[in-house]
């Protein structure tokens, strides 16, 4: 007759030792390595939670006698254990994240803009590297349903709501204008807890609705694709609020989408349809959709006649993309899959007719943050004068004014991502021993500008903290 | 993020909520102190879903509804395909008398096993879903 209760203690036993394999790399860690204060935060939360859920079980264990009791124990043992599998995902990547890997001086000037949002005001972010090539939060956002899950049924406390989980690509860490896209990641993280998923989702539903032809199942793709691009938009139009252009820019730098442009800056339509930049997937709106979004934005806050202006490839795509009409995006799934008596285009226009309340909900996040342009406008022009020239630009000078200033961190990324667009030569001509390797002399200085924009945001947080 | 993704671990997140479920029922069973309402709100939200599910209704307002057993489109699949395994057509009346402080002592105690018997098969389905997504296996 097999013995319930003993075999218990077996499998009780088991998941004890695999959460602390799972856990024991949060407690054990190099003296060599250094985390920022809000990954500590995580592994003690991820330390907690594993205690807590072995003492759970080992109680249940102890006070249950009922066989029922104990064989649904077993199955609850499997469930947990299912779930510590899951969250083993995310120990690794955020251990490897110590600060010697990770963008540092443009984290401090994320936080620091971030909080100014007023209900972001006590915000910490957790970074981990990602294998892949993508800046990732929504995956992320799922380690906190998990770990929250566990939590409610083992009687412990929640991940805190104060931290925000990102993830970079690990190859990526020390790149200051590739790291100008993860303001994007927090926008997810804004996106999802002000349930606007919830709130966009129901009403594209009401609207679908309307085609009885659409099978239930149908339907809800495309209400879920269109909540997932009501998304996109707006944490990018989140991240031109928080940083400026520099954020499209570094959009069009990693995507490439500058290649939608003729030698004379024509738009080529039939080749941007083909690369599928002009054409919605099921996760993801096109990206001169993207980018004509942010355009409209970028006109809100100001930006837009300096971006224009400025000469570059980067800046002339944005002009392309503003130029383009709704009619011009295209999704061929829908076209596909529709049923001959359903309108395509009618129902492509539901998502469209929406894009207006992707700003408005945009800015009812973004209460508090101030628009970055008028600091920005002031103070580039010196802040390129010390980048052509070599120098730090820490504090800048101006003609009209006698004292030196430090300039705000957003100003120093945007002008450094003007001046990396558009000047570069003006300062390679300055360097000696320059002109026989345009691309090597051109990969070498533009890191140098982005060491000395770090340098310069390190420098004026630190002059900012020891103020305050 | 709702709606349909095909994430596996949406299955792990049903089987969570089931578990959930199965320890509240438990837990009225023996008469140790639970969280009645939220249990209460989970069977009337299985039951509305299931229902607008099987009507081609909408479904979003169940899915995003606070304390919504279901979140994803795939989750919902689950619970259809448990309640048909079961086919007991009255699945919707037990699991609301089940899950009801305000239902009839003697039934509720008969529909709670019938209740712990469905969360459990729904956690069992979702664990095998998960166990069986590409990303999970060994």
């Amino acid at each position: 007759m097999p013995d319930l209760r003993r075999e218990l203690i077996q499998d009780v036993a088991s998941l004890a030792r695999f959460i602390d394999s799972v856990t024991d790399l949060c407690s054990v860690r190099s003296g060599a390595c250094v985390h920022l204060p809000s990954s500590e935060l995580f592994f003690k939360y991820i330390r907690g939670l594993a205690t807590a859920t072995k003492k759970y079980v080992a109680k249940s264990l102890a006070q249950e006698t009922r066989e029922r009791a104990l064989l649904q124990l077993r199955r609850e043992i499997t469930v947990i254990r299912a779930d510590w599998r899951f969250l083993h995902r995310y120990i690794k990547p955020t251990l490897d994240a110590d600060t010697l890997r990770l963008p540092t001086a443009l984290l401090d000037c994320l936080q620091d803009r971030f909080r100014s949002i007023q209900r972001f005001g006590s915000s910490s972010f957790i970074l981990f590297h990602s294998a892949d090539f993508n800046y990732i939060s929504v995956r992320l956002e799922k380690f906190r349903e998990y770990a929250d899950k566990l939590a409610d049924i083992i009687g412990e406390d929640k991940f805190p709501e104060r931290l925000a989980i990102i993830g970079i690509p690990y190859s990526q860490s020390s790149s200051l204008f590739m790291n100008c896209l993860i303001p994007h990641e927090l926008g997810h993280h804004v996106f999802a807890h002000s349930a606007l998923s919830e709130r966009f989702a129901t009403q594209f539903e009401k609207e679908l609705n309307e085609y009885r032809d659409i099978q239930i199942s149908m339907r809800t793709d495309i209400v879920v694709s269109f909540t997932k691009w009501v998304e996109e938009i707006f944490c990018d139009l989140f991240a031109v609020r928080m940083f400026g252009f520099c954020f499209s820019f570094a959009y069009i730098e990693l995507f490439d989408v500058s290649n939608c442009l003729d030698a004379n800056d024509r738009f080529l339509s039939r080749f941007a349809a083909a690369r599928g930049i002009t054409n919605f997937s099921p996760e993801y709106p096109p990206d001169l959709l993207r980018l004509r979004q942010q355009t409209s934005l970028l006109k809100t806050d100001g930006w837009l006649d300096d971006v224009l202006a400025i000469d570059s490839h980067y800046a002339r795509t944005l002009e392309a993309a503003a130029g383009l009409t709704d009619s011009q995006f295209s999704w061929h799934w829908l076209r596909k899959t529709l049923p001959d008596s359903v309108d395509c285009e009618k129902v492509l226009g539901c998502f469209f007719s929406s894009l207006p309340k992707i700003n408005d909900a945009m800015e009812e996040c973004t209460k508090g943050l101030p628009v970055a342009y008028r600091e920005w406008s002031s103070s580039s022009k010196w802040i390129e004068e010390c980048l052509e020239n070599g120098v730090v630009p820490s504090s800048i000078r101006s003609r009209s004014r006698t004292d030196p200033w430090p300039p705000a961190p957003v100003s120093l990324l945007n002008s450094a991502y003007r001046f990396y667009a558009q000047s570069m030569p003006k300062l390679l001509r300055l360097i000696e021993g320059t002109g026989t390797d345009p691309v090597g002399e051109r990969v070498q200085w533009s890191q140098k500008i982005e060491m000395w924009t770090s340098k310069a945001i390190e420098d004026v947080l630190l002059t900012r903290k020891r103020l305050a | 993020m709702i709606g349909r993704s095909g994430d596996p671990g949406d299955a792990l997140s049903l089987a969570l909520r089931a578990r959930k479920a199965i320890k509240s029922l438990m837990a009225i069973e023996s008469n140790a102190p639970t969280n009645s309402e939220a249990l209460q709100k989970a069977g009337q939200n299985i039951v509305d879903t299931l229902q607008a599910f099987r009507s081609n209704g909408l479904l979003f307002a169940y899915l995003t509804a606070p304390q919504s057993f279901c979140e994803k489109y795939e989750q919902i699949q689950i619970l259809d395909e448990v309640r048909a395994e079961i086919g007991d057509e009255s699945y919707g009346a037990k699991l609301i008398s089940a899950t009801s402080p305000d239902s009839d002592p003697t039934a509720r105690a008969a529909n709670i096993d019938f209740a712990i018997e469905f969360f459990t098969a729904v956690e069992s389905r979702a664990l095998l879903k998960y166990n069986q997504a590409p990303s999970s296996h060994f």
